[in-house]
């Protein structure tokens, strides 16, 4: 155990560090080596004060070993070391979150989803009737899909409505990337062009909806008799062509 | 490892890390690299730089694929990099245009895209020279949202059977309004602002920042630098003023309310 007079030799070397955050470790490491001296001369049977005297006699002078032991020390390493320590994991913690935020979308963006099995009524927003299933004059799973660039269009079902209404649903599986920009979907509801018996049935313009990550295409006053569908994309060079043929191969 | 290391190593990982993070930002170290990657993402590629300009606070990137052409603004930020904030004018397929006007087609597209989202930078220009001159005004800024509220943006039918329409677009903080109408091009008509000013020293500092951004700054809405001096002349407690070249009037009928008319 430390004799007062240990105390006040290691907080007088303490005293001219001029870095608070290396006080601590030179306390220690310094106390450490007067036990050890002490040890030595209690060793040689001397009792504790006088062997504490004699070790701390060996020491030298506090203030010199302080000052000593500051140039070393200096604080302007010292406080750039805990700047950059802390700065460093606070950027790693953000920067972390940050592309782990990122890389969960991007995941979630590139997942090819299961085929929308869900009922098609609430889908019919502007029709107010409670639907029927004899409403329907067809709603087929499609299950096609086409290459366009690097994305992948999977066309999932197809329904048509008694009033004329009929909605096209499709997904759009965006390859992954795990960082950078991220690839848009394509404006498919822009430019599509389909067409049915001689009939064009281009889109609704702004009439597109998008529900849990699938993509709906509304058509309206598309003629009861239609079967056959081609759907034509053609747009900055990147195009596909499609046929549909409700109840029969395509 | 001694402190110094460490901190050498500490300094090259915040290095790597901020980098990374303005990697995942979408900020780009050049505005070509930049527009040719959002091309990419938005289908149009491959595609190549057609014409470029470079202003002090963006620059205008026209690319080309094939037939189709389209134009981005992208943004300077902090001095170096270059981000693009996702508003892009939509893709002209030149094929449909006569080969005579494909020199006007690209003009006017160039045009267009120096328009679009030159407000946020007018406002964000506007509010760096307010702040050298001490007045207490702010911006609005879309990116960065927003001290000044978009309070309205609709469009305004003029004329018979609704031939020629603008777009009204407006801008409140606190105690200012600051209102934009375009045409549906993006072509500058006239800007109105209105205000209550503290001073009249704030006034004359609002209207020269005003000024002097518009014809410091902007492509397309340009004010001599003429007039500015004249109007930072006429507002030193002369109201009503009516000050005009041959490309603006702006009439002050008193010091909170102006308006800028592009003739």
């Amino acid at each position: 155990m430390s004799s007062n007079k240990e105390e006040n030799f290691l907080q007088e070397v303490v005293r001219q560090i001029n870095f608070p955050f290396d006080r601590k470790s030179i306390y220690k490491e310094l106390s450490g080596h007067i036990e050890e001296a002490k040890q030595e001369y209690l060793d040689q049977h001397l009792d504790v004060d006088e062997a504490s005297r004699c070790a701390l006699d060996d020491m030298g002078d506090p203030e010199e070993i302080g000052k000593s032991l500051n140039k070393v020390h200096r604080p302007i390493w010292g406080w750039l070391w805990i700047l950059s320590k802390y700065t460093m994991i606070l950027l790693l913690v953000s920067v972390g979150f940050q592309s782990m935020t990122m890389l969960y979308k991007n995941v979630e963006a590139s997942r090819k989803l299961e085929p929308y099995t869900m009922p098609v009524e609430n889908l019919f927003v502007d029709y107010t009737d409670e639907l029927e299933a004899e409403d329907f004059l067809f709603d087929e799973m499609l299950g096609k899909s086409v290459e366009l660039g690097n994305h992948t269009i999977i066309f999932e079902r197809i329904t048509l409505h008694k009033n004329g209404t009929m909605l096209l649903i499709y997904q759009e599986v965006i390859p992954f990337r795990p960082f950078g920009l991220q690839s848009t979907k394509h404006p498919i509801n822009l430019f599509l062009t389909i067409s049915s018996n001689q009939h064009d049935l281009s889109p609704v313009q702004g009439g597109m909806n998008g529900i849990d990550g699938y993509s709906i295409i509304i058509l309206k006053d598309v003629p009861s008799e239609c079967r056959k569908f081609i759907l034509e994309y053609n747009v900055y060079n990147e195009a596909f062509e499609l046929v549909i043929d409700v109840g029969g191969s395509s | 490892m001694k402190r110094k290391h460490k901190i050498l190593v500490y300094l090259s990982i915040i290095v790597l890390l901020i980098t990374f993070s303005l990697y995942l930002g979408d900020y780009r170290l050049s505005p070509d690299r930049l527009a040719l990657e959002v091309d990419e993402n938005i289908h149009f590629s491959p595609s190549s730089i057609v014409y470029k300009k470079v202003y002090p606070s963006r620059a205008i990137v026209v690319t080309q694929n094939g037939d189709w052409v389209t134009c981005k603004p992208i943004e300077k930020t902090l001095g170096f990099l270059w981000k693009f904030d996702g508003t892009y004018h939509s893709p002209i397929n030149l094929s449909e245009y006569p080969e005579e006007s494909k020199d006007e087609v690209m003009k006017q597209l160039i045009e267009t895209c120096g328009w679009i989202g030159e407000e946020p930078v007018f406002l964000k220009n506007l509010e760096d020279r307010l702040n050298t001159t001490k007045a207490n005004f702010y911006y609005a800024n879309r990116q960065y949202a927003t001290i000044f509220r978009e309070t309205a943006r609709k469009p305004m039918i003029h004329g018979e059977g609704g031939i020629n329409y603008t777009i009204y677009q407006e801008f409140t903080y606190d105690h200012m309004v600051v209102r934009f109408e375009t045409t549906t091009d993006g072509d500058p008509i006239q800007i109105f602002f209105t205000w209550e000013p503290a001073s009249s020293r704030e006034t004359n500092s609002f209207i020269w920042g005003l000024l002097s951004v518009l014809y410091g700054e902007l492509t397309y809405w340009p004010v001599a630098k003429e007039t500015a001096d004249r109007v930072n002349q006429s507002t030193i407690g002369e109201y009503p003023f009516v000050i005009e070249d041959a490309q603006i009037r702006i009439e002050c009928e008193d010091e909170k309310h102006c308006v800028l008319i592009y003739k």
